[in-house]
């Protein structure tokens, strides 16, 4: 019998058996991590307000006969401001999603764990949620093996920097210049310098991808590549872009960053740009 | 292998699909029901054909009702100005029986969860919007549940309720009546001490 303790955000959480509560995290020691909250439905004292999704906790857990249980939790962070924003509430709930597709079960990787902390947080305070879930999006899929080195045509090994056009395909990770180009709607249109951004952003420390900013029209295009990567290599829809496509209009925010825009072309006038701040 | 007879089993499968019942309590019912008189058996079985036949939801609010129109909603006595916005037929009994609220209600169906995909079209957002047309409303009481879900549906409420004149209230967040302090998670305490009144 093995006993642990990490830090850990509530991912999501559905009943079990008569009063037990099966709670999935984001854990900094273990990936993915699932365990059983016995009587959690019944008892109002020892798991009060510490199960709700997008929560960052403390747990207690204990592994036996190949199942996890949890023997107590404690409530680190609520991020209450984002449940009064819908918005910024329905970003950290995409992420939570992709986090559940793609971090493995059991497997120890804390700087996604880290990038979902630092991501809620971000939300919290930041004024452009988007911008943040796109940062955060880029990163995650980097750390997580599938994004391409970025830095030559995949067909004539022309250097990125020889050409001012680019064309990305997220989800195969392929990236072809202007002169192999064929009409694909899962290709982004995208300019030398956001390309050159991107890479950046892969060599810098966490907490200065905050401050990189990619340019207005290059967002809508660059979140829904990242969607398409998160269904090809899930093979299943996002739940969560349902509902923010139904929020966003309400808004009166364009619902940009939902994946069904016909072909996702950016204008290449001008170069992106990063400051820090 | 399954000691069980096949009839008995299936029934013991399906009873553990309920909420709240495990395999240990769904065999306890079955056994239960096995002794059982005939003619409990045959009236619980005739309930729950008849649930499924003449239950429905009020044509107004959406709380389960025989009729095309629930009790409450008929009742002249109700402020009619007055709705009081929950997520299931659950929180209104439990706001009922408080005997607080003399307003009529509006029953949600459930609440905003992204990754369950149920957002404003599957609930019954629309359906309030359209009382405005129909009921003069002057107060809205948001009584979701203060979890994640309720909360974000409540702010949502109220963001697009903004345009509307009514009054837009929420339920206020506390410390239960013979509860402890020393006992109480501490949003609830945060919570608590900042919506405190002048005694």
């Amino acid at each position: 019998m093995k006993r642990f303790e990490t830090d850990a955000i509530v991912l999501t959480t559905c009943d079990y058996g008569e009063s037990d509560r099966l709670v999935t995290f984001h854990s900094a020691a273990c990936g993915k991590l699932r365990g059983i909250a016995k009587g959690a439905r019944r008892s109002k004292k020892r798991f009060a307000n510490v199960f709700e999704p997008s929560s960052l906790v403390r747990v207690q857990c204990r592994e036996k006969n190949s199942f996890t249980w949890i023997e107590g939790c404690t409530l680190t962070q609520a991020y209450l401001p984002m449940r009064s924003d819908i918005e910024k509430w329905a970003y950290a709930a995409l992420f939570s999603e992709i986090v559940l597709g793609m971090v493995p079960e059991g497997e120890p990787l804390a700087a996604s764990f880290f990038l979902h902390k630092e991501t809620l947080q971000r939300l919290e305070r930041d004024k452009d949620p988007q911008h943040v879930l796109l940062l955060a999006l880029l990163r995650f899929q980097s750390l997580m093996g599938y994004m391409a080195a970025l830095d030559e045509c995949e067909i004539c090994r022309r250097a990125l920097k020889t050409s001012p056009k680019w064309f990305w395909h997220p989800a195969r990770g392929k990236l072809i210049c202007a002169d192999h180009f064929y009409p694909d709607r899962s290709y982004i249109a995208l300019d030398t310098g956001t390309l050159a951004l991107i890479q950046y952003m892969r060599t810098i420390p966490l907490e200065k991808t905050w401050r990189l900013r990619m340019r207005q029209e290059m967002k809508a295009p660059l979140l829904g590549g990242l969607l398409d990567w998160f269904r090809y290599q899930t093979r299943r829809e996002i739940q969560s872009v349902k509902v923010i496509e139904q929020i966003l209009p309400s808004w009166g925010i364009s619902s940009s960053i939902v994946g069904s825009a016909p072909v996702r072309h950016a204008p290449l006038q001008n170069e992106c740009r990063y400051r820090t701040l | 292998m399954n000691p069980y007879p096949p009839v008995l089993s299936d029934l013991i499968r399906k009873l553990s699909r309920l909420p709240g019942l495990g395999e240990k309590s769904a065999t306890r019912i079955a056994m239960h029901l096995l002794k059982s008189p005939d003619k409990d058996v045959e009236s619980l079985a005739e309930n729950i054909r008849q649930l499924r036949a003449n239950i429905r939801t009020c044509s107004i609010c959406f709380n389960f009702t025989e009729d095309p129109v629930c009790a409450i909603c008929g009742d002249p006595a109700r402020n009619t100005g007055q709705i009081c916005v929950v997520e299931g037929t659950a929180d209104l009994l439990a706001i009922e029986q408080s005997g607080a609220h003399k307003g009529r209600y509006h029953v949600l169906q459930g609440v905003l969860a992204p990754l369950d995909g149920i957002g404003p079209e599957q609930i019954r957002i629309k359906e309030l919007f359209a009382r405005f047309k129909s009921e003069k409303i002057t107060e809205i009481i948001l009584a979701t549940n203060p979890s994640s879900e309720g909360e974000a549906t409540a702010h949502y409420l109220l963001q697009i309720l903004k345009d509307h004149d009514a009054r837009v209230t929420r339920i206020a967040y506390g410390i239960p009546m013979g509860g402890d302090l020393k006992y109480t998670d501490r949003i609830t305490l945060e919570r608590a001490l900042k919506g405190r009144q002048v005694f």
